[in-house]
């Protein structure tokens, strides 16, 4: 297994955020948690890099334990976060967004191989390369932020609502975006909102309400379900 | 003529040792979201440094006088960054939040930096004999060989800085954590080496700004007492979080004093330095360079 997480537990002052949720990816796949505002999915990618610490519970990545390490050590494990809201560095250009990225690789030359990669799956930062991040449109922003996760070079990938606020045609992108990193053998794990895409992109699914997995299995089966159907895909 | 070009040396040589304070505080502000009323005593410190090396225990008496003050100039600023990075890391950082608590702890530490100051080095201003003698003649004008040292020396640190801010691995993940160091952890960026290596940078420098004009002015615990406000009027005059805008900011306050004081009257000048600041922020609340979140 590439991540376990245990049971685990989050709370942020008395609120309990997270209610004893437990997660697997095998590697290679793409693992997608959906449901509304509020359920926890967010909590659970922040608990997992390190920003976060869990009041019970376990999580496992490449059968190491890393629940509790800060941030930094977990990115040095092989794990790239694009954040919810982006959170790219507005007043860096791209090219020095890419460079933060790649923090943790040392060799230089290492670097720019990197560069090279992820800049053939997002052609379009190649044109922005000397733009101040802060000027790019919403969707170069979202590329920009999940193309900063990659330049790690990670074995998995945590993906924070990257559809939000783009506009259709960039979410079909995006969609297709996500199959080409899980096909480099990066594993994905995808919060999203927007349930068809989550599970449309998506092996396995998780379906999150007021902080506790209601619903998993293969995406397909989920995308079967009635309640998935009624409640997450409008249909 | 002569006394303009005069008054506008003074005056560059005086907004270069503040923009020296201004710079340090501005990283500070920015990287750490610590207002640092201590800052001013790193400048202060670097004073005493000098003096210490030069004057109180002439260690470097058998070299040549330029080499042993550039020595005694870079020992005083590793010292003095150390010293910051210690009161960083074991005062500032355990009371980062909230800000006001830090803010009045920084006071603390201003306070008890200069009481240690006069309990070290004593009340008597202190001064240091300038390895640069004589003057430079440029037509009417002659300027002093060590202001004009002070002021090639200010250059130098402010082009290195801005090198290593804007070129280097290490300065752009400072940047990097002052635009938002949550989004710069999950990058791996170690955002408490970082706190410590802006503090030492800002420290040291501040330091060599004391180290620089100390040949020049009088050495003392409360050197800094005006410098710091002045320096904070940059700061805030040229956008927080600004470095630019703290360079700017310390040359418009820097110039207006200087000109004040020679043409109108000394106790004019800060009036008008901060008449200018409050006028600025009215029309501007930013700042010159500063920007809305």
């Amino acid at each position: 297994m590439h991540l376990e997480i245990k049971n685990i537990k989050v709370h942020y002052g008395k609120v309990e955020a997270v209610k004893g949720v437990s997660v697997n990816i095998e590697k290679g796949t793409v693992v997608s948690l959906i449901g509304g505002n509020g359920a926890g999915k967010s909590t659970i990618l922040r608990t997992l890099i390190g920003l976060k610490k869990p009041t019970s519970g376990e999580i496992w990545f490449n059968g190491e334990r890393i629940d509790g390490l800060p941030a930094p050590q977990i990115t040095r494990k092989g794990i790239g976060y694009s954040m919810e809201g982006r959170r790219i560095f507005s007043g860096l250009t791209v090219h020095e967004n890419l460079e933060m990225g790649a923090y943790v690789i040392k060799d230089k030359q290492e670097i720019q191989k990197r560069m090279d990669e992820v800049c053939a799956l997002f052609p379009i930062l190649r044109e922005r390369f000397d733009q101040k991040g802060g000027t790019l449109s919403g969707g170069e922003q979202q590329m920009l932020a999940i193309a900063r996760a990659m330049m790690s070079e990670p074995s998995l990938i945590l993906l924070d609502e990257p559809s939000l606020g783009l506009a259709p045609k960039i979410v079909q992108e995006l969609g297709v975006l996500i199959r080409d990193i899980n096909k480099m053998g990066v594993s994905v794990l995808l919060v999203e909102q927007n349930s068809k895409l989550g599970l449309g992109v998506a092996d396995r699914g998780y379906v999150l309400e007021v902080g506790e997995v209601v619903l998993e299995g293969d995406s397909k089966e989920l995308m079967a379900n009635d309640h998935v159907k009624k409640i997450y895909l409008g249909v | 003529m002569e006394v303009f070009l005069q008054t506008l040396a003074n005056g560059v040589m005086a907004s270069l040792t503040l923009a020296l304070i201004a710079i340090g505080l501005c990283l500070i502000f920015g990287i750490l979201s610590i207002i640092n009323f201590a800052h001013g005593e790193f400048y202060m410190l670097g004073g005493f440094g000098v003096w210490w090396f030069l004057e109180a225990h002439p260690i470097f008496a058998g070299m040549p006088a330029l080499v042993g003050y550039i020595i005694a100039i870079l020992i005083s600023m590793v010292v003095v960054a150390v010293i910051g990075m210690i009161v960083e890391k074991w005062i500032f950082r355990p009371v980062r939040e909230p800000h006001e608590t830090v803010m009045i702890v920084s006071l603390g530490v201003m306070l008890f930096l200069q009481a240690a100051a006069l309990v070290a080095f004593g009340p008597v201003d202190k001064s240091v004999s300038s390895p640069f003698a004589g003057l430079v003649q440029l037509g009417t004008v002659s300027f002093s060989n060590e202001r004009l040292a002070a002021i090639i020396g200010c250059i130098i640190f402010i082009a290195i800085l801005y090198v290593i801010i804007d070129r280097t691995r290490m300065g752009k993940a400072m940047r990097a954590v002052a635009m938002d160091s949550e989004a710069a952890e999950v990058q791996g960026i170690k955002t408490g080496m970082i706190f410590s290596v802006a503090m030492g940078v800002s420290c040291a420098i501040a330091a060599a700004g004391g180290a620089l004009v100390g040949p020049i002015y009088y050495i003392n615990p409360y050197m800094a007492v005006e410098p710091i406000m002045k320096a904070f009027a940059a700061v805030i005059l040229g956008g927080l979080g600004s470095l630019p805008g703290a360079v700017a900011g310390a040359f418009i306050i820097g110039l207006t004093e200087t000109f004040v004081s020679t043409y109108v009257g000394a106790h004019f000048a800060l009036i008008v330095v901060f008449l200018i600041m409050i006028g600025v922020l009215i029309v501007k609340p930013t700042g010159l360079f500063g920007h809305e979140e």
